[in-house]
């Protein structure tokens, strides 16, 4: 495994960090972490466990309801909002594109954070933001696709635009919620070899999953998740069957392993 | 109650509702019985009974035999020119109502509006113009600004805005949060995710239902000119009291062929949108 030769300055700060939505759901229950920069980190847990409003806590998806998360030394809340998303980009299991725009618009979404209204709003775009689009289309490679309807592509596709877009921000950070959770596992592998690429180039990837396999694969770092609690944080090696029966096991404590 | 008896009839195939209790649901049974009811009322209400209905028919006839008369063909010029300002009056109020509409739709719509006292007060606003027909409207408008096709298009216009707000802010509310999630989570401000995410989801349906406003809007049109706002209602009221039942036949075939047109045109539009 190539070593990140980035330094071990925390990209991400988290703590005490709490969430009980308006149903009485507690997905996390006090979660202290931090994430170095240019590291790839696994959230690996069961459906439920919390792993995505973790990630969704990271860029302010979700209002946690106690603690507090610092990205790149700026606190999250609702003043930071913006500038913190420029350069945190998140990629989703459901990829969550506008069907109905081009693939390129799609990815040039990538680019509003920084850009003012006026202009984006008669969908006019600076040349210079459209070749940063066109160079993370070829990094996906997608180029072919570029002036196609985002619903007409397949599922890996979608993936990979969701990808471009998260580039296409020039990010320092990305947040990938369950990015194959929706996708065959030839695709998923695809997928994931170019998250891990990604990181390698210096982007702090912080990647949620379910399956056990594809963490221990890729990750540098895992960090297990179960009741919305950190049970288990260490590198893939460490990640025995006594750990994963913490994991995967249930509080209420009938059924060991869920997956595979 | 009575215990159902047991599937053993020989020669006919016991036969029973899918239900838990083998019978009709009650919703179905009450239904039926309530049309039944409603429908009596209904025929002794419009005195239908005995010989109305039957001496009613036999007028009924003569009058359409009047209507199928020989149409005056030296009326045509007008009724067309005057079936294509009534066209036109469609068109232009509903253009102004999709311009309207656009602005009034976004701050309609919950996921889009600054805030739920503006949402309620623009959908409080658009429910009272709907309230009204465009009949009445146009009355108003011919009072307030004179006869002519102006008060028509106004009447027109305004309805629309009403009916074509409500829809849009409508699509708009159905476009799932996942698109407006993805374009929220690189960093866009509201007013871009409703330029990114939200119209370019709901805009096809929103293409699709002004093609119905604007055919409904045809129809309204034609009417329109009963009480002066312009259009060929004015000539075809004309044409009843005047018993010019030549001239009542090229219109109400204008209006046909007006109608028939633009339906299968739209049609043909909407596919292409959508």
């Amino acid at each position: 495994m190539p070593t990140s030769n980035s330094s071990t300055e925390p990209a991400i700060e988290i703590a005490g960090l709490a969430k009980r939505f308006a149903n009485g759901v507690e997905a996390l229950a006090g979660v202290d972490l931090v994430i170095e920069a240019g590291s790839f980190v696994v959230v690996l847990g069961p459906s439920g466990a919390g792993k995505s409003t973790l990630l969704r806590c990271i860029n302010g998806l979700e209002t946690p309801s106690a603690g507090r998360t610092i990205v790149e030394d700026r606190s999250v809340e609702k003043r930071s909002l913006r500038s913190i998303r420029s350069h945190v980009a998140m990629v989703f299991q459901h990829f969550n594109l506008v069907g109905r725009l081009n693939v390129m618009t799609n990815v040039l979404c990538g680019r509003l954070g920084k850009r003012s209204t006026l202009a984006s709003l008669i969908y006019l775009m600076r040349k210079d933001d459209l070749g940063v689009a066109r160079r993370a289309l070829d990094r996906v490679g997608l180029t072919d696709r570029a002036w196609d309807r985002a619903d007409r592509l397949s599922g890996g596709q979608q993936q990979r635009v969701g990808i471009a877009r998260a580039l296409a921000q020039e990010p320092s950070i990305m947040l990938a919620d369950e990015p194959v959770a929706s996708l065959d596992p030839a695709i998923s592998e695809e997928i994931l070899d170019l998250l891990s690429e990604i990181q390698k180039q210096g982007i702090t990837m912080v990647v949620s999953l379910h399956q056990v396999d594809y963490a221990r694969r890729y990750a540098e770092r895992i960090i297990g998740l179960n009741d919305g609690r950190v049970v288990f944080d260490g590198t893939p090696e460490a990640l025995s069957d006594a750990v994963l029966e913490t994991i995967y096991g249930r509080r209420n404590g009938s059924n060991g392993l869920a997956h595979g | 109650m009575q215990s159902s008896r047991p599937f053993t009839d020989a020669g006919m195939a016991a036969m029973a509702w899918p239900t838990a209790s083998g019978l009709p649901s009650r919703a179905v049974v009450l239904g039926a019985v309530g049309i039944c009811v409603v429908l009596t009322a209904a025929l002794s209400m419009l005195e239908l009974g005995r010989g109305g209905f039957l001496a009613s028919l036999g007028r009924l006839f003569e009058y359409v035999g009047n209507i199928i008369a020989t149409p005056d063909w030296e009326y045509a010029p007008t009724v067309a020119s005057k079936m294509l300002e009534t066209v036109e009056m469609a068109f232009l109020g509903t253009a102004l109502a999709v311009v309207m509409s656009l602005p009034l739709g976004l701050l309609a719509a919950r996921n889009s509006a600054p805030h739920p006292a503006v949402s309620h007060t623009i959908r409080a606003i658009m429910t009272t113009i709907r309230s009204l027909p465009e009949l009445m409207w146009a009355l108003f408008f011919v009072t307030a600004v004179g006869l002519g096709p102006l008060p028509g298009v106004a009447a027109i216009a305004l309805v629309s805005i009403g009916y074509l707000g409500k829809f849009l802010a409508e699509a708009i509310e159905a476009v799932p949060d996942a698109a407006v999630e993805g374009v929220v989570v690189h960093g866009a401000n509201r007013m871009q995710v409703r330029f990114y995410a939200l119209m370019p989801q709901a805009w096809p349906d929103f293409i699709a239902v002004t093609f119905y406003v604007f055919e409904h809007n045809v129809r309204a049109a034609t009417v329109l000119g009963i009480v002066g706002a312009g259009g060929i209602g004015y000539d075809m009221t004309m044409a009843m009291r005047l018993f010019r039942y030549d001239r009542l036949a090229l219109i109400l075939l204008a209006i046909y062929l007006a109608v028939t047109i633009l339906d299968r045109l739209s049609d043909r539009i909407r596919a292409r949108v959508i």
